[in-house]
C-alpha cells in the first residue's frame, strides 16, 4: 500500500514534469554571451564547416613542445653545423683546383705605400708552410699584390714572425689592420685576412698581396697549389680618403665571399648587399673557416677523430622493463560523480610489470649532444579486484553493467541472468585490462666520458597512441562467466608523458656500444577522459640496448 | 555554393553535429542556437533542484557556459541532450550541496508557506504546481527526490553521490514523499466531495 502511494508519488512528478519545457528569462543567454570567449570572425560556409577545433590542455602542450623541440633541434643543428661543416671537409680528401681567384679590395686611400713598407709587416708567400700534411691547417693572407714580387725573403724580422704563426696550429682569425701611415704626404693602409678559411693542406688560399691601391683596389690571386677556391671581394667606402680615418669607422661596402671546392663538397657563400661593418667581418670568418688541428696538437686531433665517429647515425634495439603506478585524481569538471573514486581505483587496482620492445635512431650533431627518436611499445597491464558494478544507461541509453576504473569505463553485458535494470548491481571476482600504447619518443642526449665509456643523460617527450585494448572480465564464481565489454569509454587514444632519464654506454667494438639506462616516464596529461577520475600513469622503465653506429 | 544566412541557420538547426562544430569553433550564432534549442528542456532540470526560478536560471547559466567550455570533450558517442543534463545536473548538485549541509531539514508545516492557495485537485496540478511543491523541499530532500525519481538512480549511487548514507538518503525520500503526498492531497481536498 505506501509502496503503490509512493509509486503514485514518484509518476505524478515524473509524468507531470519529465520532458517539460520552460523558456528562461533573455538576460540568461546574455549573461552565458558575456561568461563566453569572444567570438571569432564571421561564419565560414555551412558545407565547409570547420572541425573540431581547439582540443584538449593536452594537445596544446603537444603541439608547443613539438614546435619548441623543432626549432630547438633546427636552431642547435644549424648552429653546430655551421661551426663543424668545414671540419667535416677538411677530412673528406683534398683535390686541388685552379679555379680562378679574384680578390678586389679597393681601398680609398692615398696613393699605395711602398712594398718595402709593407714587407715589415707581412711574411712573404713563400715562407709559408709547405702542404707535407693534410691535417695541417693553413692561414690565408691577403695582401697587397706588389708584397707578391717585391717579398722581403731574406728578412729575418719577418721570418721569425711567420714562423711563429705557422706553428699556431689553430690560427682562424680574421684581423683587419689597419696603419695609417703618413709617409712623404702619402698615407698607407693596408688589410690583411688573416686564416679566413682553412684547407687541410697547409697552403695559404690566397698568395698574392698587394699595397692596397685605392684606384685599382687589391687584386689577390690563389696560390697553385691551394685546394681550394676563394673569391673575396671587398671594397670600402671612398667616404673617408683622409690619412688619419680610422679603421673603426670604417665599413665594408659591399662584402661577397665565395668558397668554392668543387669535388669536396664545400661551398659557402656570403653575400651583404648592405653595409656590414668591420665587426662583422671575424663572423664572416668563422662561417666560412674552421678550427681544424694540426699534427702538432694531439688533443685536438684526437677530437677530431672522435667527431667523425660521433657524427654517425645510429641505432639502438632495445628491450624496456616498465613498472607503472597510477596516479588517479578527482575530474571535478566532470558530471555526477561519486567522489571518492580515486580512493576506490587506487585501492582495488594493481598495474604489473611489463616489457616492451623498442628501437631508437639518433643523430650526433656533436660529440656530446644527439638527437633520438624512434619507435617503441609500452604496455600498461591493469589488474583489477573484486568490486561491485552497478547497470547504468550508456550513452546510447542501453542498461549494462558498467565497471569504471582509472583508464576508462567498460560496459559489460552478461549472457547469464536476466536483462538488468538501471541500478542493479553485480559483483566481479576480478578483471584483466591489458593497454598496448605505440609510443613515439623524441628526446636529446648529452654524452660525458671518453670514448669506450659513456655517461649520458636524456630529456625529451613520448607521443603515446593506444593500439590495442583487450578486457577480460570474470564475473563471480557462482556464474564461472568470463565477459569482454561490449563498449569502452573514457579511454583515451592519445596521451603525452615527457621522460627523464640516465645511463651507461660501453662501447664494444668499433660499431657497437652496450646501453643501460634507467628511465623515468611522467605524465604530461591524462590517459582517459570524460570520467570521474584524471590518470595520470607515471612509469620507472630499464632500458637496455645496443648501440650500431653507421 | 554557399548558403544564405536564412537556410544556414536551418541548415545549423537540423544537424546537431553541424551545430555542435560550429560551437566549437566559437561561432555565437551557433552557440545561440543550441542554447535556444535545449534550455527549455534543461531549464525545468534546474527549476526541479532550485529552490527559485532565479536560482534555477543561475543554474542553467553556469551549466550552459560549462558546456561550451567542454564541449571539445563530447564524443558525439551518445546522446548529446545526456551528456548536458549531466552537466546542468552536477552544476545544480554542487551548488546545492553545500545549501543542504546548512539548511536544517524543518518539518513540512514550517517550509511550506507557498503554494496554499493552490487548491487545484491532483488530476489538475499542472507542472507550475508540481515545480513549486518539489522547491519547496528542504534542498536534502529537493536532491534525494530528484536523483531517484528523475536520474533513476538507487540509494547507494545518491548516497556515493551526495556523500550520504545509504540510510539518510532512504530516509530523505521517505521524508520528501511523505511531504509531497502531503501537499498534493491538501490540494486535491477542496475538489474532492466530502
Amino acid at each position: 500500500m505506501t509502496e503503490d502511494l509512493h509509486n503514485d508519488i514518484d509518476d505524478l512528478f515524473r509524468s507531470g514534469l519529465e520532458g517539460k519545457e520552460d523558456t528562461p528569462s533573455p538576460g540568461v543567454w546574455s549573461a552565458i554571451e558575456k561568461a563566453l570567449p569572444p567570438a571569432p570572425a564571421p561564419l565560414p560556409p555551412a558545407s565547409s564547416a570547420p572541425p573540431a577545433v581547439g582540443g584538449s590542455t593536452s594537445t596544446i602542450i603537444f603541439k608547443g613542445l613539438i614546435g619548441a623541440a623543432v626549432v630547438a633541434i633546427i636552431g642547435t643543428a644549424t648552429y653546430l653545423f655551421s661551426s663543424n661543416k668545414n671540419e667535416a671537409n677538411t677530412s673528406a680528401g683534398n683535390q686541388p683546383t685552379t679555379e680562378k681567384t679574384a680578390i678586389k679590395v679597393p681601398v680609398n686611400t692615398d696613393p699605395p705605400v711602398s712594398s718595402t713598407e709593407h714587407q715589415e709587416r707581412k711574411p712573404s708567400a713563400s715562407d709559408e708552410p709547405q702542404a707535407a700534411d693534410n691535417e695541417v691547417a693553413s692561414r690565408a693572407t691577403l695582401r697587397p699584390e706588389s708584397d707578391h714580387d717585391a717579398r722581403p725573403s731574406a728578412n729575418p724580422e719577418n721570418q721569425t714572425a711567420l714562423k711563429s704563426q705557422e706553428t699556431r696550429a689553430f690560427t682562424e682569425k680574421l684581423s683587419v689592420k689597419s696603419e695609417d701611415k703618413q709617409e712623404s704626404g702619402r698615407s698607407v693602409s693596408s688589410i690583411d685576412i688573416t686564416n679566413a678559411l682553412t684547407i687541410r693542406n697547409s697552403v695559404p688560399i690566397f698568395k698574392a698581396a698587394k699595397t692596397a691601391n685605392p684606384r685599382r683596389g687589391v687584386d689577390l690571386v690563389p696560390s697553385k697549389r691551394n685546394s681550394e677556391t676563394a673569391i673575396l671581394q671587398s671594397s670600402l667606402p671612398s667616404a673617408n680618403n683622409t690619412a688619419n680615418s680610422s679603421l673603426s669607422e670604417w665599413k665594408v661596402a659591399r662584402t661577397n665571399a665565395l668558397i668554392e671546392r668543387k669535388g669536396n663538397t664545400l661551398s659557402s657563400s656570403i653575400s651583404t648587399p648592405t653595409t656590414i661593418p668591420y665587426s662583422v667581418i671575424p663572423f664572416l670568418g668563422r662561417i666560412s673557416s674552421t678550427e681544424t688541428s694540426g699534427p702538432a696538437d694531439k688533443s685536438e686531433a684526437a677530437k677530431l677523430k672522435r667527431n667523425n665517429w660521433t657524427s654517425r647515425i645510429y641505432l639502438i634495439p632495445m628491450v624496456s622493463l616498465n613498472m607503472t603506478t597510477m596516479h588517479v585524481e578527482e575530474n571535478k569538471s566532470f558530471g555526477p560523480r561519486i567522489g571518492r573514486e580515486h580512493i576506490e581505483f587506487k585501492e582495488t587496482e594493481q598495474t604489473k610489470t611489463t616489457v616492451s620492445p623498442g628501437i631508437m635512431a639518433g643523430f650526433a650533431i656533436s660529440p656530446r649532444i644527439s638527437v633520438q627518436t624512434g619507435i617503441s611499445e609500452y604496455r600498461n597491464n591493469i589488474s583489477v579486484s573484486p568490486k561491485q558494478i552497478k547497470a547504468v544507461r550508456d550513452r546510447d541509453g542501453k542498461v549494462r553493467y558498467r565497471m569504471d576504473c582509472s583508464s576508462g569505463s567498460y560496459f559489460l553485458d552478461p549472457k547469464a541472468g536476466t536483462t538488468p535494470t538501471v541500478g542493479d548491481s553485480l559483483r566481479i571476482s576480478s578483471s584483466e585490462i591489458r593497454m598496448r600504447y605505440v609510443t613515439i619518443p623524441l628526446s636529446v642526449r648529452v654524452n660525458f666520458g671518453n670514448d669506450k665509456v659513456k655517461i649520458f643523460a636524456t630529456a625529451g617527450t613520448d607521443f603515446n597512441v593506444l593500439a590495442g585494448k583487450q578486457t577480460s572480465t570474470s564475473l563471480s564464481p557462482a556464474s564461472g562467466e568470463k565477459v569482454n565489454p561490449v563498449r569502452t569509454e573514457g579511454t583515451r587514444k592519445q596521451y603525452l608523458n615527457g621522460t627523464v632519464g640516465a645511463g651507461i654506454e660501453i662501447k664494444a667494438g668499433k660499431r657497437l656500444g652496450i646501453m643501460l639506462m634507467p628511465q623515468y616516464r611522467f605524465p604530461m596529461g591524462n590517459m582517459n577522459e570524460d570520467g570521474p577520475v584524471l590518470t595520470y600513469p607515471k612509469t620507472f622503465s630499464v632500458t637496455s640496448g645496443v648501440r650500431i653506429g653507421f | 555554393m554557399q548558403l544564405s544566412m536564412e537556410e544556414r541557420s536551418t541548415s545549423l538547426l537540423d544537424n546537431l553535429e553541424l551545430l555542435i562544430r560550429s560551437c566549437l569553433a566559437g561561432e555565437r550564432q551557433a552557440q545561440n542556437r543550441l542554447y535556444e534549442r535545449f534550455a527549455p528542456k534543461l531549464f525545468v532540470v534546474c527549476q526541479r533542484y532550485a529552490a527559485s526560478r532565479v536560482e534555477a536560471e543561475e543554474i542553467l547559466q553556469e551549466g550552459f557556459i560549462r558546456i561550451f567550455t567542454h564541449l571539445d570533450q563530447f564524443k558525439h558517442e551518445g546522446s548529446f541532450e545526456g551528456w548536458m543534463r549531466r552537466i546542468i545536473v552536477n552544476c545544480a548538485l554542487q551548488r546545492l550541496g553545500s545549501k543542504a549541509r546548512m539548511t536544517p531539514v524543518v518539518a513540512m508545516e514550517e517550509n511550506f508557506h507557498g503554494g496554499a492557495e493552490e487548491n487545484d485537485a491532483h488530476s489538475r496540478l499542472g507542472q507550475k504546481e508540481l515545480m513549486q511543491l518539489i522547491q519547496q523541499l528542504p534542498p536534502a530532500y529537493r536532491m534525494v527526490f530528484n536523483l531517484y525519481v528523475f536520474e533513476g538512480m538507487k540509494h547507494r549511487e545518491i548516497a556515493e553521490t551526495l556523500g550520504i548514507s545509504e540510510g539518510t538518503s532512504k530516509s530523505n525520500l521517505s521524508d520528501a514523499r511523505a511531504i509531497l503526498q502531503k501537499e498534493v492531497l491538501k490540494r486535491q481536498e477542496p475538489a474532492m466531495p466530502k
